[in-house]
Parts: structure tokens; C-alpha cells; sequence
């Protein structure tokens, strides 16, 4: 009698079941054509208010680019605050924005900013020198609660108030990269209220900023409301708008799936989506509801990192070897559908200061052979895996974060590569990789990038200056931090890139750097949507879209 | 008078002592070939039953020997051949890699069921000793077996698997002992049930009454009366168990990659679902129809099992 007990437990159970097969089997559907006007919505004139609805593909977990320098923080910091100086995309040429104009010392030590006179933050108070000053002033007291932003202000020394509209900010040492970093959110410029509040208030939402657009909410794992600011009149040198937004909200909503962002985007729940899972573009582009935006990123390539200090990997030969045995168009096709270029060089395209050095990112496997031989690691085991002669098996061992992602199938398909090589890759699925300096890492290999429209980018990663995000860090390589610390010295770009790229033909002739592909941020826009544009790395400026209704 | 009723008594007697080596044996013919002949009638009668078996047996037949059905190594990537619907070269198509996905599937089938049939296992072992304990025992031990059990059950069972595995790590190890211990309160209540109904019976007290010792009753007549719900049970929480299990896998706690298993594999097709829908279709199903299946048969034992 007690086993008529089960069956309500047992329909609980069963539930789940038919949801996944229902799920699986409703999954070859695909996108729907939506409207079928495509070409007026583009030729029409920008509309006046209404909310644009946009999925966001991860929770910024905190609204303060000051301190935290992840894309999604950037790209709602864009929104609420802006920079003294904005990039140009297509040229990385620096251009005005809160700061009509400025100089460089010759040894780029003293930055002058001549400021805007009419801006105002959203909480009414003025922008002048004095809000400059008291930024600065804050990531320096936040320290390593603003990582990406102290590192942009390192040596900082003080602010001198010239006048109530010029800052002259002055370094112990040559910064030249500070320009390019004044442009980023990372040195956003925040209300001198704001900058005195408890930093986790304003991670959460009390922020106030000079941007187009003010927080109405924040509510974590859900999404961010942003609210149009009436009065505002200083847009960037980007936007055709110079005035207020045309939209009265942008509704961001966090949907990490990358399946459901896509359908939300087919079904019309949003209007745009960023990160559009590479395997759905070929369907998106198909569809004449939607467009798709593909803005090349100024980035460290998507690489793989072999640890210098890994015994295994000590061998620069070793290090040469996994980069020749990497088929990378196979990679680009199997993974991510053809879609992401190639790398070319350690640093992508978009970068100002790229070097081309795709020669030396062929995929030889003979050669890759004979420098593993020559390295010692001669004898081929049973299981094809190489052996040195002391036994030791050539076995390297990667930690990640995410199962079933793109990166993990990329994972899958090197190993299968190397394997040609005689090299074992072992995947070790994490739920957290370990909090330790970069020297320290109980693992082989790892990946990392980081995007900037600037050389400098390559001092923060391939150096050996700072404990969590260069590579080198605490195995120094002498020649190439000479090299990565000259580029703090001058101003003139020639000169910058010059060394630069002496910089990366070394990373990658010792192997620090195994360059895969270059990641592109792409945006799947309804047609209902215009002006959508993006900013130098990637990020929305809403301040000329609008939305038909 | 005595005569008489010592005779009767010896005949009695004499009954009781030869009459045991006929009869049960009749008895034991008459209901073995019963049972039979019911168990027939019921599949003639059931078709979803016998396709539930033969699916059943497919399946530990892959877990068996997945090189006998599969012609494809599950492993090295074809990258040439990436993304190929199903055909009658690939029977599943194939993932992003070029691999073949039928024979992922197969031989993946080894890993989940190895882990649910453990599980099940677990849930079974330790069920029975807490259940037993408080059924036999009784007083504070039942008090307190019952609440822990209690406390279990207020727990979503995938939810407790969840922090049991976030605890252990990643591994297919590591899934099966998660799910194992959310199965532990539903074995631990029958068994206890069961317990208390052969306490209350005749048997028990007699078989008390001549001394025998308290393992040689749990072993001798508690255990073989408890079985027969118990399998019914064991059969259903495998179904549980494979849904369990794969649902680990997808969220990313079960085998490390390569290596396929049944969730993992939908795991890594939700990103193609609008482009290849057959990577999550078929190892999907498989996953629906083996818990089905395993349903439909913990049904049929239930029905003719309890009566038996």
C-alpha cells in the first residue's frame, strides 16, 4: 500500500524529463523573420523616446568602472559617466571630450587638461578642475579596489588646479600611455559627491556621473535600467547627437545563455544583444529582421599562456613547438564557425600598435617535432604522449572556468592537435580558479586577454610588473621589460610602435605567447533600431539610437 | 480420550514433519509457474512494457561493450566533417568537432549508468541501515534517524545533490555519491515501514520468542519480506537517478571533458540549438527514454511485485 506513496514523487521527477526532451526536440526551430520593412527603418529619422530593451551577456555584479574594469562595468559606466578624452575606432587617434584640449610634457610626466565649462554631473554638481583632482584622488585610495585604474595613474603624484577649467596632473615617472587611459572608463569621471561614498554604495547603484544617461536601478542578476538625462549637451566626438539620448530608458537585462540571448533577440522580447554566440551569426545574418554589428576589439589575441616556470615548459623550444602545432584556421572554423579572424600577431588588428607577424604563426607540426626532440622530450610512449629521458611524460595540464562553453570545445580540439605532437593537454574543469599571483598558479598553461586601445596593453601582460595580470610576473625577462617599460617613455606614436613591435616578435620568438584568434564583439540589432554604434572596445553608445515603435 | 489425542497429536506430528517437504514445494511450483504465466500475460498485454525492457537492455548493452556498436571513435575530432546532420553514415550527426555523435552517446552510456546504477546503490545502503535501525530499534534511534531523514526530505533532492557535488568537486565519482545521498531518505522510510509491518507480524515474534539472535532475524526474515517494495523503489530511483545525474553533468560537475557523457553532451550542444538541432536532440532522448523505461518497469513490479 505504501508504494502508491511514489507516485507523486515520482511525477515530480518525471517533469524535468519531458521539459528536456520538449526543450531538445522545440530547439531546430530557430529564429523567425520578424518585420519585413528592413530598409525604411534604416532611412528613416531617429524617433524621440520609448525604451530600448537590451541583453546583457553577464552580470556586471557592480555600476563604478572605477573599480572594476570588466566589459559589462565599462559598458554601463559609458553610459553614466564620460571621459576626458574619447578614442577614435577605426584611427586609436585621441580626441576631445570633457577636455577641449591638452598638453604633453616631452618626457611625459605632466598631462594639461583644459575642461569643458558647461558640464554638469547629474546629482547638479559642476564639472571642473576640482572633480578631476578629487577622481584621481579616489582611485588612489581605493588602491587595488580599482586595479585597472591605479595601474593607469601608477607613479601619480598630484593634481595642480591651474584654474577653476585646467588640471595639470604630474607623475613621478614617464607615462605616456595615461592619454590613451584617460579615455577609457576606467578614469571615468564621477560627481566629487559620489567619490566620497562608500565604495560598495556606489558598486550598487549610488553613482552619479556627467553621462547621458542616470541609474534608475541595478538589480543584481536581473538587469540595469538606465534613465535619459534631459539636460544633457557634451556628448562624444562619436555621437552624431550631440544633445540628449532619443531614448527615454535603455532596459539592460542579464542573459547569460547564449542560446536564450539569441532567442530573445528572434522572438522580439529585446531589442539588441551583444556577444552573439558565433554559431548563430549565419542564421542571424540570414534574417532580414535583425543586423549584426561586428566591432573588432584593440586586444591581446585570444592566446594560450605556457607558464615559464612550469618545468615542462622552461624550454622555449617546448614553448615554440605548441605554437607550430596549432592548426589555428581549424580551430576557427570547428569552434567558432569561421566567424573570428585568425591571430596574426600578439596583438589584434584593431590595436594601434599591431605588428603583423603571421609567418610565425603557421602550424608546422614537422618542425614542432624536431624542437621537442631537439628539447629532449626524443621517445614517442604507447599512448603517442612524448618522454624525456627521465621518464617524465610531456603532459600539460590547463584549469578553466565553464563547461560546455565555445572555450572548452577549443580546449578539446588543441588537445586533439597537440596530441599529433606528442604532447598530452589535460582539462581541468574549475568552479573557481585558485586566487594566486601569476607565478604561483598550480597549473601549465592558461589563457587571458585584455583589451586596450594601446601598446601599453602589452607592458600590463606580457611583463613582469604586476603580480595578477602579467604573465611574467616574477620570472622576468629582462630584454622584453626594457623594451615594454620604454614604451612609458615617449609620446610620439612612430617611436612607440617601433618598439612594440620588437616587443612582440620577442614574445613570440620565446614562446611566452601562443596568439589563437582575435575576438570580435558582436551585436545582433533589431530593425526597429537605429543609430546603434560602438565605441573603441566594443561598447554601446546609445546616445544616437532610437527605436521605432 | 488420550489415545486419541496422542494419536492425533503424533499424526500432527507426523504432518508437520513430512508434510513441509510436499507441500511448499507444491506450493512454490504452483506460484513460480503462476508468476510466469502472469508475467507473460502482462507483457502480452503491455507492449510499452517490453519495449521499456528491450530499451533497458540496449542500453546496458552499450554500457557493456560500446565498441560492438559503434564504428567511430568517440574522441578524435574530424573537424572536416564538422556539424553534419544525422545520415546513415552518422547515425546522431555529428558535434562541431567532427565527432561522431551516436557514438559519444554509446559510449557515454557506460559513465551515466555506472553513476546512477552507484548512486542507487548508495541511496539503497545507507537507506537500508538508517531505516532498519529506527524500525528495530526503535525509540531515540527512530526519533532521530526519522528527523535527519525529515530534514533530507525538505531538501529539493537535485538541489541537495548540487551541494553535496559543489562540496566533493568535479567528477563522475563525486556526481554519483551526490546523488546518492538525495536518495537516502526515500529508502530510509520504506525500509523502516517495512520493518515496523514484519515487527507486528507472527513470524517475527515467534522466531523472537525462540531466541534467535537480532542480526539472524534482520538477515533471516526482516530482509527477504522488506526486498520486494524495496526493488519496486530501486527501480524507479534508477530513472531519478540517470535524470539526476545527467542534469549534474550538464551543469558541469560530472566527466571531465572529452570523455562524453549523457548530459554534458546536451550540455555542449545548447549553444548550436538553433543551428544543429540533433546535438541536443538525441542524447536528450536518451535520456528521456532510459528514465521512462526504467519508470515503466519499476511500474510493472510494483504491480505484480508486491503481491508476490
Amino acid at each position: 500500500m505504501h508504494i502508491r506513496s511514489f507516485r507523486p514523487r515520482w511525477r515530480v521527477l518525471i517533469v524535468p524529463a519531458a521539459v528536456l526532451s520538449l526543450a531538445a526536440a522545440s530547439c531546430g526551430t530557430g529564429s523567425q523573420n520578424t518585420s519585413g520593412d528592413a530598409r525604411s527603418a534604416s532611412a528613416t529619422e531617429p524617433v524621440r523616446g520609448g525604451t530600448l530593451k537590451y541583453a546583457l551577456a553577464s552580470d556586471p555584479e557592480c555600476v563604478d568602472p572605477q573599480q572594476k574594469p570588466q566589459i559589462s562595468v565599462r559598458m554601463i559606466g559609458r553610459q553614466l559617466t564620460d571621459s576626458l578624452t574619447e578614442q577614435d575606432p577605426e584611427t586609436g587617434e585621441i580626441l576631445p571630450w570633457l577636455a577641449t584640449s591638452w598638453e604633453v610634457s616631452e618626457d611625459a610626466r605632466r598631462f594639461t587638461f583644459h575642461l569643458r565649462k558647461d558640464v554638469t554631473f547629474s546629482d547638479g554638481t559642476p564639472f571642473d578642475a576640482e572633480a578631476v583632482k578629487a577622481n584621481f584622488e579616489r582611485i588612489l585610495r581605493l588602491g587595488a579596489g580599482a586595479p585597472q585604474a591605479i595601474g593607469f595613474i601608477a607613479g601619480y603624484k598630484g593634481t595642480t588646479i591651474v584654474d577653476k577649467y585646467t588640471a595639470e596632473v604630474d607623475f613621478e615617472k614617464p607615462n605616456a600611455q595615461f592619454l590613451q587611459a584617460s579615455a577609457t572608463q576606467s578614469l571615468g569621471i564621477l560627481s566629487p559627491k559620489t567619490v566620497t561614498k562608500d565604495p560598495k554604495a556606489v558598486c550598487l547603484g549610488d553613482i552619479s556621473g556627467t553621462g547621458p544617461f542616470t541609474l534608475e536601478r541595478y538589480t543584481p542578476q536581473q538587469g540595469v535600467v538606465l534613465k535619459r538625462r534631459d539636460d544633457y549637451a557634451w556628448a562624444s566626438p562619436l555621437a552624431k547627437n550631440k544633445g540628449a539620448a532619443y531614448l527615454d530608458r535603455v532596459d539592460l537585462r542579464i542573459i547569460p545563455e547564449n542560446g536564450v540571448r539569441t532567442g530573445s533577440l528572434s522572438s522580439g522580447q529585446v531589442d539588441a544583444i551583444e556577444t552573439v554566440p558565433t554559431a548563430d551569426v549565419a542564421t542571424l545574418e540570414k534574417n532580414p529582421g535583425f543586423s549584426l554589428l561586428s566591432a573588432p576589439l584593440p586586444a591581446i589575441s585570444i592566446p594560450y599562456i605556457p607558464h615559464v616556470y612550469s618545468p615542462r615548459l622552461r624550454d622555449a623550444r617546448v614553448r615554440r613547438a605548441l605554437s607550430l602545432g596549432l592548426n589555428r584556421q581549424e580551430i576557427v572554423n570547428a569552434i567558432y564557425a569561421g566567424v573570428y579572424p585568425v591571430a596574426t600577431g600578439v596583438l589584434t588588428k584593431a590595436n594601434p600598435g599591431y605588428a603583423n607577424l603571421g609567418d610565425n604563426l603557421s602550424y608546422d607540426p614537422d618542425q614542432a617535432v624536431r624542437l621537442l626532440e631537439e628539447a629532449g622530450w626524443t621517445k614517442v610512449g604507447k599512448d603517442g604522449i612524448r618522454v624525456n629521458a627521465k621518464g617524465e611524460r610531456l603532459s600539460l595540464e590547463i584549469q578553466y572556468v565553464g563547461t560546455g562553453t565555445p572555450a572548452e570545445q577549443m580546449h578539446q580540439l588543441v588537445q586533439q592537435q597537440w596530441k599529433k605532437i606528442g604532447v598530452d593537454f589535460v582539462l581541468k574543469p574549475q568552479k573557481q580558479l585558485p586566487d594566486l599571483t601569476r607565478d604561483k598558479l598550480p597549473y601549465d598553461i592558461s589563457t587571458w586577454s585584455q583589451t586596450r586601445g594601446d601598446v601599453d596593453v602589452l607592458r600590463t601582460v606580457y611583463s613582469s610588473f604586476f603580480s595578477n595580470m602579467s604573465m611574467l610576473y616574477g620570472h622576468p625577462d629582462k630584454a622584453l621589460d626594457q623594451l615594454l617599460t620604454g614604451l612609458q617613455t615617449t609620446i610620439d606614436t612612430q617611436h612607440r610602435n617601433e618598439i612594440a613591435a620588437k616587443a612582440q616578435a620577442r614574445i613570440l620568438d620565446q614562446g611566452y605567447a601562443i596568439p589563437v584568434y582575435d575576438l570580435l564583439a558582436i551585436f545582433g540589432i533589431s530593425k526597429r533600431v537605429g543609430g546603434f554604434k560602438v565605441d573603441t572596445d566594443g561598447k554601446p553608445i546609445f546616445n544616437d539610437a532610437w527605436k521605432r515603435s | 480420550m488420550f489415545d486419541t489425542q496422542s494419536t492425533s497429536a503424533t499424526q500432527n506430528a507426523h504432518a508437520a514433519v513430512v508434510d513441509p517437504t510436499v507441500l511448499p514445494a507444491q506450493e512454490v511450483e504452483y506460484s513460480a509457474g503462476r508468476r510466469v504465466r502472469r508475467w507473460v500475460a502482462e507483457l502480452v498485454r503491455q507492449p510499452g512494457l517490453v519495449l521499456s525492457l528491450l530499451w533497458v537492455l540496449l542500453v546496458i548493452a552499450w554500457a557493456a561493450a560500446p565498441t560492438v556498436f559503434t564504428s567511430y571513435d568517440p574522441i578524435a575530432a574530424n573537424a572536416a566533417h564538422s556539424l553534419r546532420g544525422p545520415s546513415g553514415t552518422y547515425w546522431f550527426g555529428t558535434d562541431n568537432l567532427g565527432r561522431d555523435l551516436y557514438s559519444r552517446v554509446v559510449f557515454g552510456t557506460r559513465q551515466s549508468m555506472q553513476a546512477s546504477v552507484v548512486a542507487v546503490g548508495l541511496s539503497l545502503a545507507l537507506g537500508a541501515i538508517l531505516g532498519m535501525a529506527a524500525g528495530y530499534l526503535g525509540r531515540w534511534v527512530d526519533d532521530l534517524a526519522m528527523r535527519v531523514v525529515d530534514v533530507l526530505i525538505a531538501i529539493p533532492g537535485l538541489l541537495l545533490s548540487m551541494a553535496v557535488v559543489s562540496i566533493l568537486g568535479f567528477g563522475v565519482t563525486n556526481v554519483a555519491l551526490a546523488v546518492g545521498v538525495a536518495g537516502i531518505p526515500g529508502f530510509a522510510r520504506i525500509i523502516r515501514a517495512e520493518v515496523l509491518r514484519i515487527k507486528s507480524s507472527t513470524y517475527f515474534d515467534a522466531a523472537q520468542a525462540s531466541g534467535t539472535r537480532t542480526l539472524a532475524i534482520l538477515v533471516r526474515h526482516v530482509v527477504p519480506n522488506a526486498t520486494g517494495p524495496v526493488l519496486v523503489l530501486a527501480a524507479l530511483e534508477l530513472g531519478g537517478a540517470v535524470l539526476s545525474v545527467s542534469a549534474l553533468s550538464f551543469l558541469g560537475y560530472g566527466s571531465t571533458p572529452p570523455a562524453p557523457e549523457w548530459g554534458s553532451l546536451v550540455s555542449q550542444g545548447r549553444d548550436y540549438m538553433g543551428t544543429a538541432w540533433w546535438l541536443t536532440t538525441f542524447p536528450g532522448l536518451v535520456v528521456a527514454l532510459t528514465v521512462l523505461a526504467a519508470n515503466r518497469i519499476g511500474r510493472a513490479l510494483e504491480r505484480t511485485g508486491v503481491e508476490a
